[in-house]
């Protein structure tokens, strides 16, 4: 099955602590016999409405084939730490090669 | 006074467009494309009625799905003020 993840985390972080944390998630990925496809990074955004007290956020979207279980780990972990705002995750039917459009309206 | 129902068949037919988001050279409806989403909302952040924009009911339910994913990821919000 093919997946598409967005992970939001806390822009109060700093950039290279943020992406510290993004890559112990992709590690996970990894480590749990998932390949990953695809990945970007939207940049640091506002955020449209507050969450968890946090008006900006690093966008992180993965692509990536892997078992359902690992998402559950996720879900969990989205609830448990303060910098980790935000899992979403879908289900796609193929990997897109371009970028999407969110890349270039970063600022 | 039969006129009038000529009319507002001829009127309706006078308005009436095609989906603009079907066909060959239409935008993808997708969750990131946040620009496409913003011109189907309303200011306070509601999804516009097909009826208004004459999107298809095929592309409304993609439209209504993508705009709902963009809501959770807070790329659009829920309410604007």
């Amino acid at each position: 099955m093919l997946y598409e993840n967005v992970f939001i985390i806390s822009g109060q972080l700093s950039k290279k602590a943020a992406e510290d944390y993004y890559e112990d998630l992709i590690k996970k990925i990894k480590d749990n016999g998932g390949k990953v496809l695809k990945t970007e990074f939207w940049g640091l955004r506002d955020l449209a409405y507050k969450i968890k007290k946090n008006s900006k956020g690093y966008y992180y979207m993965v692509n990536c084939e892997c078992d359902v279980k690992l998402f559950k780990d996720f879900d969990v972990k989205v609830k448990q730490d303060v910098n980790f705002l935000r899992f979403f995750n879908i289900k796609i039917k193929e990997v897109i090669k371009e970028e999407s459009l969110l890349v270039e309206q970063k600022t | 006074m039969r006129n009038k129902v000529f009319d507002n068949t001829s009127s309706r037919s006078f308005f009436s467009k095609n989906c603009p988001l079907s066909g060959k050279d239409a935008p993808t409806v997708d969750y990131k494309n946040i620009n496409l989403l913003r011109r189907y909302m309303t200011e306070k952040g509601k999804i516009l009625p097909s009826r208004v924009t004459q999107v298809s009911t095929k592309k409304q339910k993609e439209l209504s799905l993508a705009v709902k994913r963009a809501r959770f990821l807070a790329l659009l919000p829920y309410v604007s003020r």
